[in-house]
């Protein structure tokens, strides 16, 4: 019984032995894992049923992605509208109220920097003036240094934020808001508090292509309402 | 320069002294399909790096190198799967043909039989029975106890056993 198994293991052995390729030569293997790789890559023979299976998969998926991205490109660019938005969040279908241009001007505006601002009329647009700084990232304020003097003859300076433009006729450059704005700064800040009653101020500011300084008295030791300035006269 | 060009023969030399030996005996570990590329793998992946060569007993690396890799490629789940049904296909087959060789022809498919072996009973069997090895030249060929080479084969011939009374 031995001797049997001892035979039909050797059998066993041969037949596998005899079945096997011959190695292939050193200079194939050289060039390192690469030299197998075209063997070791082999893949099976598909059947028409794992050919089918396969191009079923493919299209299930693509339609997937089709829809999925519609979807996706839809709520992307169908919903940007606030409109939209509003009608979907409570179910009442809107309209479009009209803005008014006084409300639109006004929004351009309004600036939370100071709180000495007020709103300006529409006429004011951005300065292109020289002498007149704007404030880095908002061309509808410019920045005035005002220069003071106070009866004990101190003097100082305070910079003030105001909306600036020009009126419509050159040469009349000072707008009436930004000379309020001015003065109401300047009052309200008080620098010669403890130095006297304030004198005078003086500000830098255009006339045409030209720079003048303005100067407006105090009255009773604070800046006059100014209706109006002609700064080129 | 020298020592590079000593090293590249070196490994020729051994590979062409024992490519064919290592390609039976992947076959008998793996089937006589995919030996050659298993001994093909390691070579390339072994013989360049010089680490053979290095070894105490290079031959020796490189059995258990193929040993090594042998395993790896019968862990693969989708061989193991295939290997199984072919495997079934051809017990059902063999037992229909008998056991016994024939003095007339080649006999019958016996190979299917090692598979009912573990890996490591196929290399002990190969080496003692096609290598004719003895025990200890086998147990240092694949880095095992002597005691452990009388182990896997006497396991490998009760399996035989088994599977040839059915």
């Amino acid at each position: 019984m031995a001797d049997e198994i001892d035979d039909l293991t050797r059998q066993a052995i041969a037949q596998r032995v005899a079945g096997s390729r011959a190695p292939r030569p050193y200079e194939a293997l050289e060039h390192g894992a690469d030299a197998t790789a075209p063997q070791r890559w082999r893949f099976p023979p598909m059947s028409s049923e794992h050919t089918q299976r396969g191009a079923l998969i493919a299209a299930i998926a693509a339609v997937t992605l089709l829809v999925v991205g519609g979807l996706a490109a839809g709520s992307i660019f169908g919903r940007d509208r606030p409109s939209d938005l509003a009608a979907d969040s409570d179910g009442v279908e809107t309209t479009p109220v009209p803005v008014p241009d006084s409300v639109r001007s006004t929004t351009t505006l309004f600036r939370p920097v100071e709180t000495t601002l007020e709103p300006i009329d529409d006429e004011v647009v951005v300065s292109t003036e020289p002498g007149v700084t704007n404030p880095p990232g908002d061309p509808n304020l410019g920045l005035y240094t005002i220069e003071y003097r106070c009866e004990s003859g101190s003097t100082g300076s305070i910079e003030v934020l105001v909306p600036f433009g020009r009126v419509e006729t050159p040469g009349v450059v000072i707008t009436i808001p930004a000379a309020d704005d001015i003065g109401a700064a300047v009052n309200t800040e008080s620098p010669c508090t403890g130095a006297g009653p304030l004198i005078e101020i003086t500000f830098d500011t255009a006339c045409g292509s030209e720079i003048r300084m303005v100067r407006i008295a105090a009255v009773d030791g604070a800046v006059p309402d100014v209706a109006t300035l002609d700064i080129c006269e | 320069m020298t020592s590079q060009l000593d090293t590249r023969w070196q490994a020729k030399a051994l590979y062409e002294a024992h490519a064919v030996p290592l390609v039976h005996f992947a076959a008998t570990v793996v089937g006589s399909a995919d030996a050659e590329d298993v001994v093909a793998s390691v070579a390339a992946r072994l013989l360049p790096t010089n680490k053979a060569l290095q070894a105490r007993d290079p031959v020796a690396y490189l059995y258990r190198a193929v040993l090594n890799a042998a395993r790896s490629h019968l862990r693969s789940a989708g061989r193991r799967a295939e290997r199984e049904r072919r495997a079934s296909l051809d017990r059902s087959n063999a037992h229909a043909h008998q056991y016994a060789p024939t003095a007339s022809g080649p006999g019958p498919d016996l190979s299917f039989a090692l598979d009912a072996l573990t890996t490591r009973q196929r290399a002990v069997v190969h080496l003692v029975y096609w290598e004719q090895l003895t025990g200890a030249e086998t147990a240092d060929r694949l880095g095992i106890s002597e005691g452990s080479v009388r182990t896997h084969l006497a396991r490998a011939k009760q399996t035989m056993r088994e599977l040839i009374n059915g």
